[in-house]
């Protein structure tokens, strides 16, 4: 239990100590006008919403699949 | 707990952070306008006069010399935040600092149901998680300050700022527009952290002090240390509780552990806990623990 609870820690901490590189790398291709385009944040939004499309395809796939296995 | 009774309780505080609103957020900035009339400084001051950020990059990205420069009252004030939080606990950020002020009075003016509140019982956790972003910060500083990458981050850290966010609303209100093109992308992910999701979202509305704020984080370090040396601390008496976990729930830090002792590295001295019960109990002076 100990061990899986400094597990969870050290996870925890792992995460949040890339947070700020990771901001770096991704706002790279904008240079220094990161942060100053009219997007509004939307490039922030843009990778969770195309993890979610890409899961929905692939969900919806999968369910198209699972219709056409019905008799 | 209704709205009426948290105002009483606290009202010292909310009175405090009211002046300190004055102390250091331009138009009024009375705080660094009197030290710059004092030295000779015509420059015109603002919350980013006293920035929370610029000295601790300075510091880990090589550049210590910046704070004998023409920035030296942003050194001073940083470090002598620091300093007292040894002597004092955080007390800039319980009773001062108008950023934490402003997202702990959003999230108790709001009445949200409990159950759509984040709040981490496992203080390891919520430690873990802002001394964690304290490391990347600090990392980021030194790439860039050691030219092993390129300095676009210093003026994303910038926009990225609760700080800013706030001194431009300010400015705003008060009739300066001329920050009108920082209503941008860094202001509005960085009003999105500081005040949806950490001040609305947060249990105690917190969520940027206690995992954003470099200043924070390292005021925290330094009342563990104070409290390790006998100054002024909250201890918890077992004796004296009955178990309730009252405590935990009105601390907007998320500061009280399992055992209902306190985690330094997160309290800010708001006296929640003292007030919730008579468990905790406030030491004053030097005095080393019994225990
Ligand atoms: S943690 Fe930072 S933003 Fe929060 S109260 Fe302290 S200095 Fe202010
Ligand atoms: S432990 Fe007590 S004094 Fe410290 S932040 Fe929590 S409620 Fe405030």
């Amino acid at each position: 239990m100990r061990i899986a609870e400094r597990a969870k820690a050290w996870w925890a901490f792992a995460l949040a100590a890339s947070a700020a590189p990771t901001s770096y790398l991704i706002a790279m291709p904008c240079g220094g006008a990161c942060a100053g385009c009219p997007m509004g944040g939307g490039c922030f939004l843009a990778y969770p919403v195309l993890v979610a499309l890409a899961i929905g395809a692939k969900s919806v796939r999968f369910g198209k699949g699972l219709l056409r296995r019905r008799p | 707990m209704n709205a009426k009774e948290t105002l009483i309780r606290n009202r010292w505080r909310y009175i405090s952070f009211v002046v300190g609103f004055f102390l250091f957020v331009a138009p009024f900035a009375l705080f660094t306008r009197a030290v710059y009339l004092i030295v000779g400084n015509t420059a015109e001051p603002t919350l980013h006069s006293v920035c929370f950020r610029m000295p601790i990059d300075w510091i880990f990205g090589g550049r210590f010399y910046s704070i004998f420069g023409s920035s030296w009252f942003m050194a001073a004030f940083v470090f002598g935040v620091i300093i007292s939080s040894i002597f004092l606990g955080a007390a800039f950020c319980g009773w001062l600092c108008p950023v934490g002020a402003v997202s702990e009075a959003i999230s108790r003016a709001v009445p949200i149901p409990n159950k759509f509140r984040l709040r981490i019982r496992d203080t390891k956790l919520t430690m873990s998680m802002r001394y964690g972003f304290l490391v990347g910060f600090i990392a980021v500083a030194a790439l860039v300050g050691y030219k092993l990458a390129s300095d676009q981050l210093g003026s994303i850290c910038c926009r990225y700022c609760a700080s800013s966010v706030l001194q431009n609303f300010a400015s705003a209100l008060f009739g300066d527009l001329s920050a009108i093109e920082y209503w941008q992308s860094g202001a509005i992910i960085s009003l999105l952290f500081w005040l949806v999701i950490g001040g609305l979202f947060m249990s105690g509305g917190r969520g940027w002090c206690l995992f954003f704020c470099p200043l924070g984080a390292f005021s925290g370090l330094a009342h563990k240390l104070g409290a390790r040396l006998g100054f002024y601390r909250i201890e918890h008496k077992p004796e004296s509780c009955n178990g309730c976990n009252k405590c935990q729930d009105v601390c907007p830090m998320w500061a009280i552990k399992e055992d209902h002792n306190i985690e330094r590295t997160l309290c800010v001295n708001c006296k929640e806990c003292v007030h919730a019960c008579d468990a905790y109990k406030l030491i004053r002076g030097r005095k080393i623990a019994d225990s």
